[in-house]
């Protein structure tokens, strides 16, 4: 049974995995290898976003804020960014 | 979830800000520029501590070697750690709306009626934010300007929002004024929180749906991401 932990990195994981499937990235593309063609369609099911069952990952959503606390705080920082929309569709990563 | 609490967590926003793309094309970019996404660890003053990529997937592979670099790298740092304050926001009502609707969050709204309040507010509310109880529930945002954005204009004080699924508006779940204080403000967080209800959202439908209404995102910067394509950027 994964704790709680696992499965959370394991969304995160995976949401990133189905990102690149969506924009139909194979892994050797997006390492160096010429893009695909262009696919509109993903290959493989589409995902389902589920509504989330526990606390997330707190982000800080710009990068100047996330510098100043990361300075502050002596903390190293966590990041990840992401474009707030699939194929120009807000609503989804 | 535990082993993201050791570090400052920032998601920038893709094609968004020209500055912060200076900062992602340096975590990582690919031959033809900016990518939908880009990742690494960083040290407190932003230096990368491991190569950049598109995902923690790409980095590490599987689930556990990424729990275990997190822990690694936060061990190197934890005795000088001090712990966050800073509230987590979002640059503006628009982003916010759509982040926190992709990640099917509430959006917690704080306006005061200048930036002086607003940040008052904002610091009242962070030591919240951080507390065990509802750390990583929300999204967050600031103003201190009026907005009448999509029918959605929070008044002064801090709205709890639920994005609709597009994250073009939403509706003010629970407010309380901006002299509120702590114990009220957290009482107003915890049952924005638990009204706020999402439905499973099928990608498909969800962009299918979005080119039947005509709803198209515009950023400020062209996507450049090679795996996106050229009549969908």
């Amino acid at each position: 049974m994964p704790s709680p932990i696992q499965r959370t990195l394991a969304l995160l994981c995976a949401l990133c995995i189905a990102s690149a499937r969506i924009e139909s990235a194979p892994l050797a593309t997006v390492q160096g290898a010429p893009p695909p063609p262009d696919t509109e369609r993903p290959q493989g099911p589409l995902p389902v976003h589920e509504p989330p069952t526990e606390p997330g990952i707190a982000w800080f959503g710009t990068w100047s804020e996330a510098l100043a606390e990361a300075e502050r705080t002596g903390r190293p920082m966590l990041f990840m960014s992401a474009a707030p929309q699939c194929q120009r569709v807000p609503g989804v990563w | 979830m535990a082993a993201s609490r050791a570090f400052v967590c920032v998601r920038p926003q893709t094609y968004e800000d020209a500055e912060e793309a200076k900062i992602l094309s340096y975590v990582f970019a690919g031959r033809g520029g900016l990518e939908n996404t880009s990742f690494a660890l960083l040290d407190p003053a932003g230096k990368k501590l491991t190569a950049g990529s598109r995902s923690p997937s790409m980095s590490y592979g599987e689930v556990e070697r990424f729990v275990a670099a997190l822990d690694a790298t936060a061990a190197k740092y934890a005795e000088q750690a001090k712990p966050i304050e800073a509230l987590p926001t979002l640059r503006n009502l628009r982003l916010a709306l759509n982040v926190a609707a992709a990640d099917m969050r509430p959006l917690v709204v704080l306006r005061g009626r200048d930036e002086a309040a607003a940040q008052a507010l904002a610091r009242k509310v962070a030591k919240l934010a951080w507390s065990k109880e509802l750390v990583g529930d929300a999204h967050y945002v600031v103003l201190h300007e009026a907005v009448d954005f999509e029918a959605l204009a929070p008044e002064l004080g801090m709205s709890v929002v639920q994005p609709d699924p597009y994250g073009l508006g939403g509706k003010v779940l629970v407010h309380v004024k901006p002299d509120a204080d702590a114990k009220a403000l957290a009482k107003a967080l915890a049952t924005g929180f638990e009204q706020h209800k999402v439905e499973a959202r099928e990608h498909d439908a969800h962009v299918r749906e979005a080119r039947r209404r005509g709803i198209e995102w515009e950023s400020p910067i062209q996507v450049s991401d090679p795996h996106v394509p050229e009549r969908r950027r």
